[in-house]
C-alpha cells in the first residue's frame, strides 16, 4: 500500500500535470486585430476573451490586441469588450495558426452592458438586473476637482442626493440613496472598497459646534476606477442587515500586463467665499447714540485658500503578475483662516495568477491626513469663529489692544478673533485598509471567492483654548484630547456555479456567507483651569473616559438566477443575518428580494411594432427587502450603571430597560423600471420608480416608569418614501471635428413618517427643539411659532390689527401665534444637467449644473443677525434707522416661522475645460499623452436663502437634523489649473 | 453562570453555529453575546456575590438621589419652601401663591411629578431585584440578612413616601401594568416590610461585612427599621404601634446618609447650587425667641419672591457633601408626643413636646398652656415644623393635623407615563 505522504505527492503531482500540461502538448491558435470606435479610433484596454472562460488579454493603446489560445476548439466564441460600447462576439472557426479578427465598437449609451457584480456578488450584465444600479466611472471623480470622493459624486447619478455640509476644508458630506430610511441611524450608505467594508463614521469626538468629516474623506479620488452604487433593498437585499440606505462599492485601479505606465497629475487652485452676508451699518446704536464705526468681520474671517494635488500612478506586470501603485499629496487651505487639511495617501494593489485555475489579488491602501480645524456652528459648543460673527455686535472693536496684544472678551460665547489666533482643533487620522481576495476556478463552471478585509484607523482630535481665552466662561483655559480607534473585518466567501446551458436557458446559482466584526474603542481626555503654557491636556480639573462598541454580524445567502436568451432573467435571493445586537429573541433575521428583467427588443413583434424608433426597450422590476442594524451594539442589554453611596461604590439598573426582542430596522422596497435607448442608440432614458416601507424603526420609546425603567429602545416606527429617478442620455452631434453629448439626472422623493411610539411627536436632541419626528409628516421636519394672522391672513399684532400699512410699511409689531409645522428640509426633488462639448478630439469642455427644489431650510443665522442685543445684520439697520418701530426685531426674533426659507438652489457644480496636447507637444516631453485642465467648482449659485450657502448644514452627517442653517461654513468657490502627464 | 435558552433561541443559535463554520470564519470568534464593557449587565449584576454586594450599594445611592424630590415636593407642597424665580415652570407649579395669578396648573405632564414617581419605583425595582438575586447566591447569613433588610427597609421607604403625594399607588410590581391600591394599604405594605426587615435582622443580626463595607457610613439599620416603623405607623393613624416603636429606638441613636464627593447632594445641588428653593420667611417670623434651630435653618435676610409669596435662605443644605438625617431623635420624641395625645395621654406627651422645645433653647410649656389634645397636637406641629424643617415629612403632618386643605393640591395627578402604559391607573384627583 502506498504510504500517504506519497500518496499526497502524487496526487498533487497529477492535479498540476493535469492543469498545466496540455497546454505544452496541444496546438495553439493565435488570434490578433485591432478595436476601434464608430470613428476609427483605436480602443486601448479593451477586453478580448475568449467566451466562458479567462483566455483573454487587453488590447494596447492603438487598439491592437494579440491572444494565443493555448487548448482551441472548435465551438470558441470571442467576445470583445470596452468601457462604454456594446460587446461584440465572433465565432472562432479556426482551431490553430493564426486568424486575425478586427472589430468596430457601437457606443453603449446606457452603459447596459457593463458588468457589475454589487447587487449579485457575481458579474453581471446591468441589462440582466431587476433593480437598478448605477456605475460612475473613475475619471468622473478625478476630473470633478474636489479631494472627497463622496462629494466628487454630487449630480453624476440619479437617486443619490449628495449634499456637502461644511466647506471646511477635508470634509463633511451626505449621501442620501432615494431619501431617508431612518430616524436614529445613520442614513449614509454602506461603503466597499476592492471588497473591504469600510467605516464612513462622522464621529464628533471634540464638539465644534456640529460640523463633522465622515471617513469616506480618506480615500484618493485618482485611486478609482469606478463606482457602483446600489439603491434600494430590491438590489441591496444581499446585504442583508446593513443595507437600507444602499450601498456603494469602489473599485480601484488595477495593474495590467504590459509595460510600465506612469501617469503624473498634479493640480493648483483656490477655494474662496461665493457669498458674504451684508451686515449692519447704521451709525446710530439702539440708545440712540452715534457709532464710531462698524466692522464686517468677514474680512478678517474669510480668506482665499490655496490648494494642490499630486498624485503619481505606476501600473504594469507580465501575464501573471500585474500591479498598481498610486499615491497622492493634497494640500487645502480653509476658506476661514487657520484651517487647512493635508491629506497622503499609498496605494498598492497586485494581482498574481497562481496557477491557471487559482488567482490571488490584494488591495492595501494607508493614508495619513491632519486637518486644523476651527469650530463653527453651534448646536451646543457655540464658541466657534462663524458663530461669533453672529454672537458680537458690529459696533464692538474686536481687535486686540495694540499695546497689550489683548483680545477683547466675546459679547456672549468668544472673540472670533482671538479664536483664530490662538485656539486650536487638529484632527490626524492615520488608516489602513487591506484586503486579500483568492479566486478559485477548479473548471470553468465553477467559482469560488475568499475574500478578507480590514479596515483599521485611528482618528485623534484635539481641541485647545488656552488659558485668558476670550470665552468669558472658559478663562481658565480648556483642553480635550480625544481619539477612536476603529477595527472592521469582513469575511466573505462566494460560490457560484454556473450550470450547463439548455437551449436558451442558462442557470447560475450562488451561495456565500459574510462574517463581520467591528470594533470602536473610543477615550476622551479633558482638562479644564490649564497648567500655565502647556497645549496639552493638563490642568486642574481632569476628566477621562472611555467606552467600546464592539458588534459581530454572521451573514449567508444563497442566490438563483435564470435567463433565457437575452430576453429574459430572473434573480431570486435571501440573504439571512445574525447580530449580536439583535435581541436574543430576535437573531435570525431573513432578506429576501426577486427581480426580473424583460429586453423587449428581443421579441420580433415589438421589433416590428417599435421600427427603428426604438432600439432597445428593457423593462425591469424588483421586490426586496433589507435591514439596518440597532444603533448602539449593546442597546439589547439591560445594562447596569455606576451608582455610588457615599464612599461607596454600587450598581443600579440603568433607566433604559433592554430589549432582547429587537430587531433590525426593516425596509421593504419595491421598484419598477425601463431602459430605453431611440434613434440608433444615440438617446437613452432610465426611469424607476420606486415605493419603499420601512417598518421596525427602533426609537426610544417610554414605558411605564412604576416598572422601575423610564425608557426601552423599540421597534416602534415607520416610515415611507415613494419617488422616480429619470436619466436622460444623448449624443446630440457625434462627429470627428466637433461632438456634444448631455446627461440629465431627475429624482424626486417623499419620506413622511407613518408611525412613532406612543406618546406621538419627540424633539430631535441639539436641534434647538426647531427638529421634530412625528406621525404622518416628513421626518425631522421643523415646528415652532407662527405669526398671529387675522382672518384675512395678515400678520397683526397684539391688538389684533395689521403690522403692515396700506403702502407696506411695517408700522407694527407682530404677535406670536401658535407652534406648527413650518417646512420640510428633505428635498423633493433634486436634478443635474451635464453637457460636453469636445472640439477635435482635443479640446472638452465639461460642465455640470445641479439644482436641488422643494425644500426648506431653517435660516437660524438671520434670526441671530436680526435680534437687537447682536444686530449685525443690515436688516437691523431699518430699526436703528426708524423704517420699522422700535421693538420690531426683538419681537419678529421668536417667530420662527420668519426663519423658515425655500432652500431650493441652482449651483454651477463643474466646468472644466480640458486640453490634449497635440503629438508635437507630447513627442518634446517623451510622453504618451499629455492634457491641461482648467477646472471651476460651485463657481456660481441661484437661490431665494439669504445665508451664506443653501447646501450646508449644520447638523453635518446627522440623519434627521438637516438644512438648518447656523455659522455652518459655506462651500467654497474653487478654480484650479491642472497638468496630467502620461508615460 | 448557566443561561438557559427558549425554542426560537436554541434553533437560532444551532443555525449560527452552522453558519460560523460555513462563513470560516478563522480570524474571530463567532459568539453573537458580546459582554458589554461599558457595563454590567443583568446576568453578572443579579447572578454573582459581587453584583449583589454592589447592587445593595446601589440601592442605597438610590435612595440619596431620590431625596432631593421627597424633600422639595412636599416642602412647596405644604407651604414650607418657595421657588426662588417665575422662571422655573415646572417646579412653581407645586407651590400656592398669594397672589392667585401667579398660580400655574400642576399637570400630569409636569416633568417632576414624574422624576418624583420614577425615583423611588427605581428604589422599589432595585429592592425587588435584590431580594430576588439574593437567593440565588452564596453569601454570609448575616450578610444575607443585612442585605435582605435593607432591602424591604428602603422599599418600605419608598411606599411610605408616594402614599404622601397620590391617592393611589402600586405596591406589587408586575412589569408594566401594576395594580394600585390606596394610601391605607400602601402603608400597611410599608408596615410589612419594615417588620420583615426587623424579623430579619433579628434571627440574624448583620454581618460586620455587611454593616462595614456595604452600608453607606452614618446608616444605624436596626434603628432606622424602628424608627421609620414609627413614623409609617404614625401616619397609618395606628397610635399604639407608633409608640411602641418608638420607645424601642435607644435615646442616642440617629442614622444620616453621608453625600460624598462622588455621590453629591441633590439636595445641595437645588438649595445651594441652582438656588432653586428657600424657605418660606413666615417660619422664621413666626419663630418663638431664643429657638436655637431658626438660626441654624435660615438666613436672616427676607427675599421677596414673585406672586406675593416671601422667602428667606436656607442654610442647611449647604455643601455637595454635607450629610441627611434619615431620622433624628427629635423625630421619635415628637412622635411619641403625638401618639401619647391622641392616646390622650396628655402629662406623658406634654413631657415629651417639652422636652424637643428644651433641646432647642425654648422654655417648657406649662401644663395649663397644653391642658387639651388640642393645644398639644397645635404644638407637636408647630415643634415638628422647626425640627422636622425640609425633611419631607411637612405634607404628611398637614394630613394628620387636619389641615390638608391648606396644600397646593390634595394629591398630586398621576403621570402622563404611567398612565399611557398602565391601564390600571386611576382618574386624577
Amino acid at each position: 500500500m502506498m504510504p500517504l505522504r506519497a500518496y499526497l505527492r502524487a496526487a498533487i503531482v497529477g492535479l498540476i500535470a493535469t492543469v498545466a500540461l496540455p497546454a505544452l502538448v496541444q496546438a495553439q491558435l493565435t488570434v490578433s486585430g485591432r478595436i476601434t470606435d464608430e470613428t476609427g479610433r483605436g480602443l486601448s484596454s479593451a477586453s478580448v476573451l475568449i467566451d466562458g472562460t479567462r483566455i483573454g488579454t487587453a488590447t494596447s493603446d492603438d487598439g491592437t490586441y494579440r491572444l494565443v489560445v493555448p487548448e482551441p476548439t472548435s465551438s470558441m466564441v470571442l467576445l470583445i469588450r470596452a468601457f462604454g460600447y456594446k460587446p461584440q462576439r465572433f465565432p472562432l472557426s479556426a482551431t490553430s495558426g493564426q486568424v486575425t479578427q478586427d472589430a468596430k465598437l457601437t457606443r453603449d449609451i446606457l452603459n447596459l452592458s457593463q458588468l457589475v457584480i454589487t447587487a449579485t456578488r457575481t458579474e453581471t450584465e446591468r441589462a440582466s438586473l431587476g433593480a437598478s444600479l448605477a456605475t460612475v466611472t473613475g475619471s468622473e471623480i478625478a476630473n470633478a476637482g474636489v479631494p472627497q470622493v463622496d462629494a466628487a459624486l454630487a449630480g453624476k447619478v440619479p437617486g443619490a442626493l449628495v449634499t456637502l455640509n461644511s466647506g471646511t476644508p477635508g470634509g463633511g458630506s451626505s449621501v442620501r440613496l432615494r431619501g431617508l430610511s431612518t430616524i436614529s441611524r445613520s442614513a449614509e450608505p454602506l461603503y466597499i472598497v476592492d471588497g473591504v467594508i469600510i467605516d464612513n463614521g462622522s464621529s464628533q469626538l471634540v464638539d465644534l459646534g456640529g460640523n463633522t468629516s465622515n471617513r469616506v474623506a480618506d480615500l484618493d479620488p485618482n485611486d478609482i476606477e469606478r463606482i457602483e452604487i446600489v439603491k434600494g433593498a430590491a438590489a441591496a437585499a444581499l446585504y442583508g442587515s446593513r443595507a437600507n440606505n444602499g450601498v456603494v462599492q469602489i473599485f480601484t485601479k488595477r495593474g495590467r500586463p504590459g509595460a510600465l505606465r506612469v501617469s503624473v497629475r498634479t493640480s493648483v487652485g483656490q477655494d474662496e467665499v461665493e457669498t458674504r452676508l451684508p451686515v449692519n451699518q447704521a451709525t446710530v446704536n439702539a440708545a440712540g447714540q452715534p457709532v464710531a464705526r462698524r466692522f464686517d468681520y468677514q474680512d478678517e474671517i474669510f480668506q482665499t485658500g490655496l490648494t494642490s494635488n499630486t498624485s503619481v500612478g505606476l501600473s504594469g506586470g507580465d501575464d501573471n503578475t500585474q500591479f498598481y501603485l498610486g499615491g497622492s499629496v493634497q494640500t487645502q487651505d480653509g476658506i476661514v483662516r487657520t484651517t487647512d487639511y493635508l491629506r497622503q495617501n499609498i496605494r498598492l494593489n497586485v494581482d498574481r495568477q497562481i496557477v491557471p485555475w487559482l488567482k490571488l489579488s490584494t488591495s492595501t491602501a494607508y493614508v495619513t491626513s491632519r486637518a486644523n480645524r476651527q469650530a463653527s456652528g453651534g448646536l451646543v459648543n457655540n464658541r466657534g469663529v462663524l458663530t461669533n460673527f453672529l454672537f458680537n455686535s458690529n459696533d464692538r472693536n474686536l481687535f486686540p489692544n495694540p499695546e497689550t496684544g489683548v483680545f477683547p472678551l466675546g459679547q456672549l460665547a468668544s472673540n472670533p478673533l482671538e479664536v483664530m489666533a490662538n485656539w486650536r482643533a487638529p484632527q490626524e487620522i492615520s488608516r489602513f485598509t487591506g484586503g486579500l481576495q483568492l479566486n478559485a476556478t477548479p473548471f470553468e463552471a465553477l467559482s469560488i471567492d475568499y475574500r478578507v478585509g480590514i479596515d483599521n484607523y485611528t482618528d485623534a482630535q484635539s481641541s485647545f483654548v488656552p488659558r485668558g481665552s476670550s470665552a468669558p466662561d472658559l478663562q481658565g483655559g480648556l483642553a480635550i484630547s480625544a481619539n477612536l480607534r476603529a477595527r472592521l473585518l469582513n469575511q466573505d466567501v462566494d460560490v457560484t456555479y454556473r450550470w450547463p446551458t439548455m437551449g436558451q436557458w442558462r442557470f447560475v446559482s450562488g451561495v456565500g456567507s459574510n462574517y463581520q466584526q467591528q470594533q470602536f474603542n473610543s477615550t476622551v481626555a479633558r482638562a479644564e483651569n490649564l497648567a500655565l503654557l502647556v497645549t496639552t491636556v493638563q490642568g486642574s480639573a481632569q476628566f477621562a473616559s472611555q467606552s467600546i462598541d464592539e458588534r459581530r454580524i454572521i451573514g449567508f445567502y444563497g442566490q438563483q438566477q435564470i435567463a433565457y436568451g437575452n430576453l429574459l432573467t430572473l434573480t431570486a435571493a435571501v440573504r439571512s443575518d445574525a447580530s449580536s445586537a439583535f435581541g436574543r429573541d430576535e437573531r435570525q433575521q431573513y432578506f429576501p428580494k426577486f427581480g426580473a428583467s424583460l429586453d423587449l427588443t428581443e421579441v420580433e413583434a415589438f421589433r416590428n411594432f417599435a421600427g427603428t424608433w426604438v432600439n432597445r426597450l428593457r423593462i425591469r422590476g424588483g421586490l426586496g427587502f433589507s435591514g439596518e442594524q440597532p444603533p448602539g451594539s449593546f442597546d439589547r442589554l439591560s445594562n447596569y450603571v455606576f451608582e455610588p453611596s457615599g464612599t461607596l461604590s454600587g450598581v443600579v439598573n440603568s433607566t433604559r430597560q433592554g430589549n432582547e426582542g429587537l430587531r433590525p430596522e426593516r425596509a421593504r422596497e419595491t421598484e419598477l423600471g425601463f431602459d430605453a435607448e431611440f434613434l440608433s442608440g444615440r438617446v437613452g432614458i432610465e426611469y424607476t420608480r420606486f415605493d419603499r416601507s420601512v417598518t421596525d424603526l427602533i426609537l426610544p420609546q417610554t414605558v411605564t416608569p412604576s416598572s422601575g425603567f423610564t425608557e426601552q429602545l423599540s421597534n416602534v416606527g415607520s416610515l415611507r418614501n415613494k419617488g422616480n429617478e429619470v436619466l436622460l442620455r444623448s449624443f446630440n452631434v457625434q462627429r470627428d471635428a466637433f461632438s456634444w453629448s448631455t446627461t440629465v439626472t431627475y429624482a424626486t422623493n417623499d419620506p413622511i413618517v407613518t408611525q412613532v411610539a406612543s406618546g406621538g411627536a419627540f424633539f430631535i436632541p441639539e436641534s434647538f427643539n426647531i427638529i421634530r419626528v412625528a406621525a404622518n409628516q416628513a421626518p425631522g421636519h421643523f415646528w415652532g411659532t407662527t405669526y398671529r394672522r387675522n382672518d384675512a391672513g395678515q400678520i397683526i399684532n397684539a391688538a389684533g390689527a395689521p403690522i403692515e400699512d396700506a403702502n407696506g410699511n411695517i408700522t407694527g409689531i407682530p404677535a406670536i401665534g401658535p407652534a406648527a409645522v413650518l417646512g420640510n428640509p428633505n428635498p423633493k426633488n433634486y436634478w443635474s444637467v451635464i453637457n460636453e462639448f469636445t472640439v477635435r478630439r482635443s479640446l472638452t469642455l465639461r460642465v455640470q449644473f445641479d439644482g436641488v427644489g422643494g425644500v426648506d431650510l431653517f435660516n437660524f443665522d438671520r434670526r441671530v443677525l436680526e435680534t437687537p442685543f447682536f444686530g449685525v445684520g443690515a436688516a437691523y439697520a431699518d430699526e436703528l434707522e426708524g423704517r420699522v418701530p422700535r421693538g420690531f426685531f426683538a419681537a419678529r426674533r421668536s417667530v420662527f416661522e420668519e426663519y423658515v426659507e425655500d432652500g431650493s438652489f441652482v449651483k454651477l457644480r463643474e466646468i472644466a475645460l480640458t486640453y490634449a496636447l497635440p503629438g508635437s507637444v507630447t513627442q518634446v516631453l517623451r510622453s504618451r499623452g499629455a492634457s491641461i485642465t482648467f477646472s471651476g467648482r460651485n463657481l456660481m449659485t441661484w437661490t431665494d436663502y439669504t445665508g451664506w450657502d443653501p447646501e450646508t448644514n449644520t447638523g453635518g452627517q446627522r440623519t434627521v437634523v438637516r438644512g438648518f442653517g447656523f455659522a455652518a461654513i459655506p462651500i467654497p468657490r474653487s478654480i484650479a489649473m491642472s497638468v496630467n502627464l502620461n508615460y | 453562570m448557566t443561561t438557559t435558552l427558549n425554542g426560537p433561541a436554541r434553533r437560532s443559535a444551532l443555525a449560527m453555529a452552522l453558519m460560523c463554520a460555513a462563513s470560516g470564519a478563522l480570524l474571530a470568534g463567532c459568539n453573537l453575546d458580546i459582554a458589554n464593557p461599558n457595563a454590567a449587565t443583568q446576568e453578572n449584576v443579579l447572578t454573582t456575590p459581587a453584583g449583589v454586594r454592589a447592587l445593595a450599594v446601589g440601592l442605597q445611592g438610590r435612595w440619596g438621589n431620590a431625596r432631593g424630590d421627597a424633600v422639595w415636593i412636599p416642602g412647596l407642597v405644604a407651604n414650607e419652601l418657595g421657588v426662588t424665580n417665575g422662571s422655573l415652570a415646572p417646579q412653581r407649579a407645586f407651590q400656592r401663591f398669594p397672589d392667585a395669578s401667579a398660580l400655574t396648573p400642576l399637570e400630569d405632564v409636569n416633568v417632576d411629578v414624574l422624576n418624583f414617581w420614577s425615583r423611588h419605583y427605581q428604589i422599589v425595582r432595585t429592592a425587588d431585584e435584590l431580594l430576588a438575586g439574593i437567593e440565588g447566591v452564596t453569601l454570609a447569613p448575616g450578610t444575607v440578612s443585612g442585605i435582605r433588610a435593607l432591602a424591604f427597609t428602603m422599599k418600605a421607604y419608598a411606599f411610605g413616601t408616594l402614599a404622601e403625594a397620590w391617592q393611589q399607588i402600586p405596591v406589587d410590581i408586575t412589569g408594566f401594568q401594576s395594580p394600585f391600591v390606596d394610601r391605607a394599604a400602601a402603608l400597611s405594605t410599608a408596615l410589612e416590610l419594615l417588620s420583615q426587615a426587623r424579623a430579619s435582622l433579628d434571627a440574624t443580626p448583620a454581618s460586620a461585612e455587611f454593616t462595614s463595607q456595604l452600608l453607606t457610613p452614618g446608616i444605624d439599620l436596626p434603628n432606622l427599621v424602628r424608627a421609620w416603623q414609627a413614623r409609617y405607623a404614625l401616619a397609618a393613624g395606628r397610635n399604639d404601634q407608633a409608640l411602641t416603636f418608638a420607645n424601642a429606638v435607644p435615646a442616642s441613636a440617629a442614622s444620616e446618609y453621608r453625600y460624598a464627593t462622588a455621590d453629591q447632594s441633590p439636595l445641595w445641588s437645588v438649595f445651594t447650587g441652582l438656588r432653586y428653593f428657600s424657605a418660606q420667611a413666615s417660619l422664621r417670623t413666626a419663630a418663638e425667641a431664643g429657638d436655637t434651630r431658626v438660626a441654624r435653618l435660615f438666613g436672616p435676610t427676607p427675599q421677596t419672591s414673585f406672586g406675593g409669596s416671601s422667602i428667606v435662605p436656607v442654610l442647611v443644605f449647604a455643601t455637595q457633601t454635607e450629610a441627611i438625617s434619615m431620622f433624628t431623635q427629635d423625630e421619635i420624641t415628637l412622635i411619641r408626643a403625638e401618639a401619647l395625645a391622641r392616646l390622650d395621654r396628655l402629662a406623658d406627651a406634654r413631657t415629651s413636646v417639652n422636652a424637643v422645645r428644651v433641646a432647642a433653647g425654648l422654655a417648657p410649656r406649662t401644663a395649663t398652656e397644653l391642658a387639651t389634645q388640642p393645644a398639644l397636637l397645635t404644638e407637636i406641629a408647630r415643634q415638628r415644623r422647626y425640627s422636622l424643617f425640609a425633611s419631607g415629612l411637612a405634607w404628611s403632618d398637614l394630613r394628620r393635623f387636619g389641615r390638608a386643605a391648606e396644600a397646593r393640591v390634595s394629591w398630586l395627578p398621576y403621570p402622563l407615563n404611567e398612565r399611557s402604559g398602565n391601564p390600571n391607573t386611576p382618574p386624577n384627583p
